[in-house]
């Protein structure tokens, strides 16, 4: 139904964190989701294969540029989302899939070098958009945020100063983000959560995430 | 909620992947759409600088000595060419049979087989 790709040549503004916590919502919302992870280090799939405890998704490692762009049509096919984890840094597979993505998350933190990247990638998006003769919709989001401070309050307007579409919500810095990396197990209340539950309804609003399955509807005959 | 231990990484994994005797798995086949193909020359126009994500080792060819007796030797080019192999071919193929895992390459006659078709 779509392809989302979380994208970013920079590494550390949280693009898998981002991942786990979309996977997980949709596989607990009942959508039928499927992950895939172009980043080397397989940090997601890893996590996938050996921590999470939530409903059950499909994850696949692939950073083959030749393949990638085959693997998330194929799942597209059969699935309500496809999310693509990329690689920290500028490489083929990452720009493949961001090629052939419906839209285009980029996450970034408060930090100059994060907003002057997240720029690069935008601008990317929109070149390989163009080279696809597609509409691919790119947005940033923030990410790991101390709230009520200088620095995001300076960051926030630098980003309104350079016209880059940004998500309202936000993910703040939280030790319930981190924990996730271990334990499998989205936050389930708490500011955490509420800023999950804010952030995938955003998702929904834009229609980015599908509100409910159509893939299940299909399969049960409705 | 409980907290999990890490998985610590492979000591021979890495020593493998370090070395470059381990190979990357393609996992998925290349199934070739025109969406999928069309994304990929894309990408390469638009960023040409940009490097593959993972750079898949080469099977380099390395020296490998070993000193025999002469007539060891001997016996070994006897039986070589008997069967219409090279002696490295026919080592090979022996080993290969012991369930060796030896690289194609190493399986042919590089005295009768162009360099370019090795």
């Amino acid at each position: 139904m779509a392809i989302l790709t979380v994208a970013s040549f920079k590494g550390g503004p949280g693009k898998t964190t981002l991942c786990q916590v979309i996977a997980a919502c949709c596989a607990k919302d009942e959508l039928k989701i499927a992950v895939i992870d172009a980043d080397p280090t397989k940090a997601m799939s890893t996590w996938h294969a050996e921590t999470y405890e939530g409903r059950p998704f499909e994850c696949f490692a692939e950073t083959s540029e030749r393949a990638i762009a085959d693997l998330a049509i194929s799942l597209d096919e059969r699935c309500d989302l496809v999310v693509i984890d990329t690689a920290g840094f500028g490489n083929l597979a990452g720009a493949v899939a961001m090629t052939v993505a419906d839209n285009i998350l980029v996450p970034l933190t408060a930090g100059a070098a994060d907003l002057n990247q997240a720029e690069e990638t935008i601008k990317q998006a929109k070149g390989l958009a163009a080279a696809a003769r597609r509409k691919i919709e790119v947005r940033a989001v923030m990410n790991r945020l101390s709230l009520n401070t200088k620095l995001t309050r300076h960051a926030i307007r630098e980003l309104q100063e350079a016209g880059i579409p940004t998500l309202q919500s936000s993910i703040s810095h939280r030790t319930a983000f981190g924990e996730l990396s271990y334990s499998g197990i989205l936050p389930a209340k708490g500011a955490a959560a509420e800023e999950v539950e804010a952030f995938i309804a955003e998702l929904k609003q834009i229609g980015w995430v599908p509100h409910k399955s159509l893939h299940a509807s299909r399969e049960q005959g409705l | 909620m409980t907290l999990k231990a890490r998985r610590r990484p492979d000591a021979n994994a890495i020593t493998e992947a370090a070395l470059g005797q381990k190979s990357i798995e393609e996992k998925s086949q290349t199934i070739g759409s025109s969406r999928g193909m069309e994304a990929l020359e894309a990408a390469r126009r638009v960023a040409p600088q940009l490097p593959p994500a993972e750079i898949e080792p080469k099977d380099q060819s390395v020296n490998h000595n070993m000193r025999v007796r002469k007539s060891t030797l001997r016996a070994l080019g006897k039986a070589a060419a008997e069967s219409g192999m090279s002696v490295k071919q026919f080592i090979m193929s022996a080993v290969a049979e012991k369930g060796v895992n030896v690289a194609p390459a190493d399986l042919v006659n590089g005295s009768i087989t162009p360099w370019k078709d090795r």
